[in-house]
């Protein structure tokens, strides 16, 4: 009786201990599964983000390049109009192409000072424009 | 049991294998990564590290109002790499476009681009290196660059490549060159060789620094590189600067000079003007002078800066400054009488004589008909220590303070070295020299009513990196005039001079009344006074009751005629008349009256 009562303890034990490690297997495997995706999906995220971050850079040194090549164009053109508005050359200009161009005359301004008329005088005034 | 056994012994060699396969490539690993560290490291260092050399750009030169004066015009370097240029047909082609866009010559340059190899002698042995670099033409305009580009990306030609480059430009080209300065270039090294471009070379040369920095297989940096934040470049652009001259007005006495230059034919002439409260230059012009832009035209003898550089005898233009400290001193008044000995006098054994025989003459007949013998006996009657503190009071013998190098303090003896003709002989400008700016701020002095004042030709300087902005310091000194009634006397004096009986009605501008006086000075040839060359000039201020301006206006050996009257006086007024107008300065308001009596 009491031998049984002990196989039965024995086998109970057996049958547990497999189902144990099974499950501790399992678990440790999944923890490990777990760990390598982690560590998967990190490495994965930080080369994406380091491609992403290549590839925006390489658009930043394009558009660099870019605001480069149109910087030294607005120098060059900067510089162009300087000297097409320099009075040597649109003199130059002006006697190539004959322009009828004088002198301005400062007697052909006058200046006008304005008086306020008195009043009586200026209600006399609309009243004849009323009429 | 057989079979576990067989087993068992597989296992062990697979992992006797793999434990030496391990043994092996941690051997290696340790050759690669410990023993060879240094060269491996080195070898992969130089394919993605890159060097490149940022250089900053040179400070700017505008004018008062911004209107640009030298800048740096962008361009291109065209350079070759003959082993990436490929076969002879290709080589050719090359040649024959760039030869033809940029006037070079073919066979020249076909044999610079067909040289695969080059050969370097060191320590006496001879190597061959693959020829990787030809120059084959440095500052191309960009136009030209970009097109040579666009036709040899059309043919599908390899092996040229576009540098960036600038150049230093002057876009007015001979507008204000001699103040402007050039620059040379030696290698890398900016040379300011002179004017503004020399002064300032410190402050307007730009820095440039060697930037190292990981690059991808395209030649785009990285976006992580210790390296290159570690030698992170601290280029700078130079500084800018704002001159105190006014581009319009130059254009006007430039014009105004070469008409002067066409009809009287000097050997050269120079004109200044100068706003006399603040002592700013507003135009300065010299002929003849250069165009920086074209240096296979450029004379030496046109870079001098003969407004700082050459001296000469002022003549009668030095009148009023011995008659204002006589009438500052109280020593005379505009009314007091002088005889004027019918033109011969003599002074210390030595002959004085005037240019027509006058009689007796009031000080202010004396300044408007110029007698030297009236101005001689004015200042024997000041005696000779007032007269010195005078002259030097107006800076003569004094630099003026322009950033232009170098500069002429002219010759103005001190006092004990004064001889017993000196009295008679420096208030009418001979025995004296001076540089045309110390003339021109010595009149400045006196339109202002006595305050001294030394130029400015830098208005400003401003750092583009910054935006700051540095104003030049005005410094207004003491005023040299004791009596309130000086400056108005003199004025009214110096009136007359273009007036009807002065000696340069050609001076006088429609509307205004200007104050001047002219100078016909012999020039000092080989210890005696020339008979036949002279300088004209004409200096004086308009309106003359509130300056607008002071000019000056001299012809170095003019031709047919040698008064400042005829020659430099009607420069003086179209220049001055055109200025006004350009200023919008208001006529004077008696004028009109004044005309019609």
């Amino acid at each position: 009786m009491s031998v049984h009562i002990r196989n039965l303890k024995k086998d109970r034990g057996v049958r547990k201990n497999k189902s144990g490690n099974l499950s501790a297997v399992f678990v440790t495997i999944a923890r490990l599964l777990f760990i390598s995706g982690v560590i998967f999906f990190v490495v994965n995220l930080r080369v994406s983000i380091n491609e992403k971050a290549e590839s925006l850079n390489r658009d930043a040194a394009r558009i660099k390049k870019k605001i480069h090549t149109l910087n030294r164009e607005i120098e060059h053109l900067k510089i162009q109009r300087e000297m097409l508005s320099s009075w040597p050359h649109i003199k130059r200009k002006i006697n190539e192409f004959n322009l009828p161009l004088r002198s301005p005359d400062p007697s052909q301004v006058r200046s006008l000072a304005l008086t306020e008329a008195p009043r009586e005088k200026r209600q006399q005034a609309l009243n004849v424009s009323q009429r | 049991m057989i079979r576990s056994d067989s087993i068992s012994v597989r296992i062990k060699l697979a992992v006797l294998v793999f434990v030496i396969s391990f043994i092996a490539l941690a051997a290696r690993l340790y050759h690669v990564q410990i023993n060879r560290h240094d060269e491996l490291y080195s070898k992969a260092k130089n394919k993605y590290t890159a060097v490149k050399t940022d250089k900053g750009k040179r400070g700017e030169i505008y004018d008062y109002e911004g209107n640009l004066m030298v800048g740096n015009i962008p361009c291109s370097d065209i350079v070759a790499d003959p082993i990436n240029i490929g076969e002879d047909k290709k080589c050719r082609e090359i040649c024959e476009i760039m030869a033809k866009k940029l006037n070079l010559n073919f066979n020249e340059l076909y044999k610079k681009l067909s040289q695969k190899t080059r050969k370097v002698t060191r320590d006496g042995k001879k190597y061959t290196y693959p020829n990787r670099y030809a120059l084959v033409e440095s500052k191309v305009d960009l136009e030209i660059a970009e097109d040579i580009k666009k036709e040899l990306e059309s043919k599908k030609l390899r092996g040229i490549t576009l540098q960036d480059s600038s150049k230093r430009y002057y876009p007015k080209n001979k507008l204000l060159a001699n103040i402007l300065g050039f620059i040379s270039v030696d290698r890398d090294n900016v040379i300011g060789v002179i004017g503004v471009e020399k002064f300032f070379n410190n402050k307007i040369s730009a820095t440039s620094a060697r930037v190292t920095f990981e690059r991808a297989r395209d030649g785009i940096p990285l976006t992580y590189s210790p390296e290159q934040e570690q030698s992170a470049p601290d280029v700078k652009d130079g500084l800018n600067i704002y001159l105190t001259v006014r581009e319009p007005i130059q254009a006007i006495m430039e014009e105004e000079l070469d008409n002067l230059m066409e009809k009287w034919k000097p050997k050269a002439a120079y004109a200044v003007m100068a706003d006399p409260y603040t002592g700013n230059i507003i135009a300065v012009a010299q002929r003849p002078t250069y165009n920086p832009n074209d240096r296979a035209t450029m004379m030496a003898e046109a870079w001098r800066n003969r407004i700082t550089e050459d001296i000469f005898e002022p003549g009668s233009t030095m009148k009023p400054f011995a008659v204002s400290g006589a009438l500052d001193e109280g020593v005379v008044k505009p009314d007091t009488i002088f005889e004027c000995e019918k033109g011969r006098w003599y002074y210390a054994g030595k002959l004085l004589r005037d240019s027509h025989p006058y009689g007796m003459m009031s000080v202010s007949q004396i300044i408007q008909k110029s007698s030297n013998i009236g101005t001689a006996k004015i200042a024997i009657s000041m005696g000779e220590k007032r007269l010195h503190d005078t002259l030097r009071n107006f800076g003569f013998g004094k630099r003026t303070g322009v950033p232009l190098k170098p500069e002429t303090r002219g010759i103005f003896r001190q006092l004990k070295k004064w001889d017993k003709l000196s009295i008679t002989r420096f208030p009418i400008g001979q025995g004296i020299a001076v540089s045309p700016l110390q003339l021109v701020r010595a009149y400045c002095i006196l339109a202002n009513g006595g305050k001294y004042i030394n130029l400015r030709l830098v208005d400003r300087i401003e750092n583009p990196d910054t935006g700051v902005v540095i104003k030049m310091p005005f410094e207004e000194g003491q005023k040299i005039f004791h009596n309130k009634e000086t400056h108005n006397n003199i004025v009214q004096m110096m009136k007359l001079v273009t007036q009807e009986g002065g000696t340069a009605k050609e001076a006088a501008v429609k509307g205004y009344y200007s104050a001047g006086k002219t100078g016909t000075s012999q020039k000092f040839i080989n210890g005696n006074y020339s008979e036949s060359n002279f300088f004209a000039t004409f200096v004086g201020f308009i309106p003359a009751d509130k300056p607008a301006f002071v000019l000056l206006v001299t012809a170095d050996e003019p031709q047919r005629s040698h008064f400042g009257g005829t020659v430099a006086a009607p420069a003086f007024s179209k220049i001055s008349e055109k200025t006004l107008r350009y200023l919008n300065v208001p006529t004077d308001y008696n004028y009109e009256e004044v005309a019609k009596k």
